[in-house]
């Protein structure tokens, strides 16, 4: 797989003041291919796309792994060589657009300078050329208009396709994308990811998304990998992992999502809080979890392959068996 | 059956040139015991709608409370007997939380003000409160910023009930939460609805979340109900285009 891999993170450890927040994590993405990361608040996903771009708060720490984008590993990459990787060959798409753009700034002038931060010394005029373009292609309305807008002008959903503009400026091969859909509701969300969609088969773009809802993941990423206290726990094809979760903590995201197809349905929660950081040792789910034992309070399971395969993996010492599986969340 | 809350032509109008009529002549009926899920889109009105009937904004029509109409238009003229039996739950219980109370001070604020306990039962009802919001006790002595996003939508929820309201409007009370904090959201207002009889207006823009929890849903588009009716029905046979383009919205889980 490492062959056809455009990113490929491996054993990705951070570390937030003592805390170890993300613990030997690692997944990879093929050219072109969508991957859901996903976890709740607190799991460690955005610290993971941040130490991708090493963009960690100061207190944020890479302590091992590597992550190899282009033949390059980020990790060891000079500040300088990373600042043109960042919003150059990686595009970023922030959960909050508000903050990510400039309030004093038209957004078309935004656009505009990402691509001449990117371009060397592209001259103004072909610069807001390619801007207006930019901004017709992620289906912002009356783009000459938009463009001379300030961000306050302009509705969460618009905001948000004004970053998406600026994310794919400088023509990257990978877009990191956090909760990009989080802050907007499903009217505009659906619309946001019908662009992503769009613009990944258009541009060939490969997709990091962080989300914390497996049904976004559904709708967008071709495969997923679950995150719990720092661990990868499970990964693999999105359908195989939905049609049947192996790890329990998967297993407690889909029942914890409403479903519009089992109308009058409770939707059930996961009982207790992830931990703060990564366990030393035994599944940091075994709190939580349903089925644990002695075993997994001592030791921490390691990702492997079940029967079925297809790259489908779960850190799990006891894992849920989907012989002749009923959907997930339809047992009792 | 008088219904707990009703809602006669009600619009809500914000000054402006030319005026932003946010609610156009709204006509809504919530059962005791019900919920109706009121589901739209951002800028649909629906938060104001809600505004509206927690006394928080003004507005034209006519409201009726177990069958009593409420003085219009703002809350000040509603008597505070009326004001408890409609209480809110909002989106951000961050920003709805005063930062310097604990869970305990918050609710016990609520019995004090009301004066609907004695002096000396107030603490012991307050802790009852916070158990029946599904809070373990050593959250008590906690302020908002130590506590979860659940937590704190559960202590917000916990004041509301202090009030024993006969209508609890919840004005997006899971969008700020993970899908799993959410459920657990949703499990704990469908049991209090079961075991307070709280009737229960329920604003999203998630038609999913009205599926799980709601009797009926009204959706909601340009100030407007374009159609009511029986969640069930309303999902196998959605009548207007806004409510099928709001159904085909919605993210799917493989079945």
């Amino acid at each position: 797989m490492s062959g056809g891999s455009l990113l490929q993170v491996r054993g990705l450890s951070v570390t937030m003041g003592a805390a170890a927040v993300v613990a030997d994590a690692g997944f990879c993405l093929a050219a072109g291919e969508a991957l859901g990361l996903v976890g709740e608040s607190g799991s460690g996903k955005t610290t993971t796309l941040r130490a991708i771009l090493r963009l960690l708060p100061p207190a944020g720490r890479i302590t091992a792994g590597q992550v190899m984008f282009g033949g390059r590993d980020l990790t060891r990459l000079p500040e300088r060589a990373m600042r043109a990787v960042r919003g150059g060959e990686i595009g970023v798409v922030w959960q909050d657009p508000l903050a990510a753009l400039d309030p004093l700034m038209r957004v078309g002038e935004q656009v505009t300078e990402v691509i001449r931060a990117h371009s060397g010394r592209a001259d103004r005029r072909a610069a807001r050329e390619r801007a207006l373009q930019l901004m017709r292609q992620v289906e912002l309305p009356d783009a000459d208009r938009t463009f001379r807008r300030y961000p306050h002008q302009l509705s969460g959903g618009q905001r948000q396709r004004v970053v998406i503009a600026s994310a794919i400026a400088a023509g990257p091969r990978l877009l990191l994308a956090d909760e990009p859909t989080t802050a907007l509701d499903v009217t505009i969300q659906d619309q946001i990811l019908g662009l992503l969609a769009r613009l990944r088969a258009e541009l060939g773009l490969a997709l990091l998304l962080v989300t914390h809802d497996l049904a976004v993941v559904a709708q967008a990423c071709d495969r997923v990998a679950v995150i719990y206290a720092g661990r990868i726990v499970e990964t693999g094809p999105a359908a195989a992992v939905f049609a049947a979760p192996r790890h329990h903590y998967t297993d407690g995201l889909l029942r914890a999502a409403p479903r519009l197809d089992r109308p009058g349905v409770l939707p059930r929660g996961i009982q207790g809080t992830p931990p703060a950081a990564a366990v030393p040792a035994g599944c940091a789910f075994a709190p939580r979890c349903p089925r644990a034992d002695q075993t997994c309070r001592s030791v921490t399971p390691a990702l492997s392959a079940g029967p079925g395969d297809g790259g489908h993996l779960a850190a799990c010492h006891h894992p849920l068996q989907h012989s002749a599986a009923p959907p997930a969340g339809a047992r009792p | 059956m008088t219904a707990a809350l009703e809602v006669h032509d009600l619009s809500v109008t914000y000054p402006g040139r030319p005026p932003v009529r946010a609610v156009r002549g709204v006509s809504l009926r919530l059962a005791p015991g019900e919920a109706l899920g009121l589901v739209g889109e951002s800028g649909c009105g629906k938060s104001s709608l809600a505004r509206a009937l927690a006394g928080l904004e003004r507005a034209d029509g006519r409201i009726l409370l177990g069958g009593q109409p409420l003085p219009g238009p703002s809350t000040r003229r509603r008597t505070r007997e009326q004001a408890r039996r409609i209480q809110m739950v909002f989106q951000d219980p961050y920003a709805s939380l005063n930062p310097r109370m604990t869970a305990m001070q918050a609710v016990t604020e609520m019995l004090r003000v009301h004066r609907l306990r004695p002096r000396d039962q107030i603490a012991e009802r307050a802790g009852e409160l916070l158990r029946l919001a599904g809070l373990p006790p050593r959250v008590a002595a906690a302020r908002p910023a130590a506590l979860s996003g659940g937590q704190r939508q559960r202590v917000a929820i916990a004041r509301a009930l202090a009030l024993e309201p006969d209508v609890l409007v919840a004005d997006e009370p899971t969008t700020a939460l993970d899908v799993s904090v959410q459920a657990v959201i949703l499990e704990l207002l469908a049991s209090l609805r079961a075991q307070l009889g709280l009737a229960l207006l329920l604003i999203t823009h998630n038609l999913a979340v009205v599926a799980a929890v709601c009797d009926r849903a009204a959706v909601m588009y340009e100030g407007r109900i374009v159609e009511q009716a029986a969640v069930p029905g309303l999902l196998a046979r959605p009548r207007h285009p806004y409510t099928r383009r709001l159904f085909a919205a919605v993210p799917r889980l493989p079945v």
